[in-house]
């Protein structure tokens, strides 16, 4: 019976040892950014959602600014909330939808700031987390860009949907830019059992130690089973 | 003899696997792990206050263990931004403490870029009583589900948390 008591006493010990070690790191913040998103179901809705579509490359960068504003006037930056968007060029090649010049300004979303609070809901700093969506443009590529007038400043654009941006590769493949998409979910998307929630985790273990939990929606594959032309047709209708 | 302790230990051995894991289990889907610090939830509401409002008091009529109401300089803050960034976005919260439990003190807005949220009190309203059902630890859900928190709800018609949210909230307390 003692050897049982001394094998139970010392599994019971490794257990606590582990359930402390797996309870983390106490000085890293558990943050939370959730949003209250709209599912978009199919490829028509991204249109429908969008002033201007346009076929085209990436030119040269211009600027950086807070794509998050004023609720009620979008020309003043917001004064608590900070998404970098980055300014670039845009040549456009074909015009599907709105009427635009053949050069526009384009701002991406880059990258959210979260403010990071302690156990205690000390503030401790700030830490940024990269867009879902954000690929840095290459201006050897071909993109479609699903887009809206951002109100911000004139012949400024931003993305109409989510997605907003689709690559067209040199041999006319297509995808849409999305860490997360059905069928392409970058390898930290985490999906919530058999729902269309799911998160990331960006962690944080440098200046600012942080656990920053974003949780959105799944998007469907919108572009299955379809080729470039099927898509430009779908545009032309 | 032997077998007898056999059993006993096995049966130790479970009980103390059930009680490990029971404490390190995730939590049900429909909560996400957080809820107030505090019973009284303190609010301050910056923009659209007509639709803050109307959402929290029908979730502090509904609520049995936590009150919500508004006291200037209070921490949690509801508010709007124009969020050009995401633009399927209708609101969002991000909850401003480290601890994993904790919903409070908390950042909410509803995103003003969405026309339809500019255009209607309903959406508005109804994207303000999800939020406040993530500050009472509600988790986002989706499909036919009736429910505040389902994001492929109908805004316009839904706009206020339903018997199940009501019943879920209070089970969470
Ligand atoms: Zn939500």
């Amino acid at each position: 019976m003692k050897k049982c008591t001394v094998i139970i006493g010392t599994l019971l010990m490794g257990l606590i040892f582990l359930q402390a070690c797996g309870s983390g790191d106490e000085t890293v913040s558990q943050m939370v950014d959730s949003s209250d998103e709209q599912r978009v179901e199919r490829l028509e809705d991204v249109i429908n959602d969008s002033e201007v579509i346009v076929k085209g490359h990436f030119g040269k960068y211009i600027d950086k600014d807070n794509m998050v504003r004023n609720y009620a006037n979008p020309e003043i930056p917001s004064e608590n909330t900070y998404t970098e968007g980055h300014i670039y060029e845009f040549h456009i090649e074909e015009v599907y939808k709105g009427e635009v010049d053949s050069t526009i300004n384009v701002m991406i979303p880059y990258a959210s700031e979260i403010k990071v609070y302690d156990e205690n809901a000390k503030y401790v700093g700030n830490v940024m987390n990269e867009s879902t969506e954000y690929k840095k443009p290459d201006p050897e590529e071909s993109n479609i860009l699903f887009l809206n007038q951002t109100g911000i400043k004139e012949n400024l654009y931003g993305p109409g949907s989510i997605p907003y941006n689709i690559v067209i590769d040199k041999d006319e493949s297509i995808e849409f830019v999305s860490k997360r998409i059905e069928g392409q979910l970058e390898d930290n998307v985490i999906v919530e059992g058999d729902s269309e929630q799911a998160y990331i985790i960006h962690e944080h273990r440098e200046d600012v130690p942080a656990d920053v939990r974003e949780e959105f929606v799944v998007i469907p594959d919108l572009l299955k089973g379809k080729t470039l032309s099927d898509v430009e047709e779908l545009l032309k209708k | 003899m032997w077998n007898f302790r056999l059993k006993k230990v096995s049966f130790m051995l479970l009980l103390i696997f059930t009680l490990f894991f029971s404490t390190v289990g995730s939590a049900d889907a429909y909560t996400n792990g957080r809820k107030p610090n505090t019973k009284n939830v303190e609010v301050q509401v910056q923009a659209y206050n007509t639709q803050w409002v109307q959402a929290y008091t029908n979730w502090d009529s509904n609520h049995k263990y936590r009150n919500i109401y508004s006291r200037s300089g209070a921490p949690n803050i509801m508010t709007a931004e124009y969020d050009s960034s995401r633009p399927g976005t209708f609101g969002r919260i991000i909850y401003n403490n480290g601890h994993s439990t904790y919903s409070t003190p908390f950042y909410t807005y509803i995103n003003s870029y969405r026309s339809d949220v500019r255009n209607s009190a309903n959406v508005r309203r109804s994207v303000a009583s999800h939020e406040i059902g993530h500050v009472f630890g509600l988790a986002d859900l989706r499909g036919s589900v009736s429910s505040i928190m389902n994001g492929d709800r109908n805004r316009e018609r839904l706009t206020y948390p339903t018997t199940l949210d009501i019943n879920r909230v209070n089970i969470i307390r």
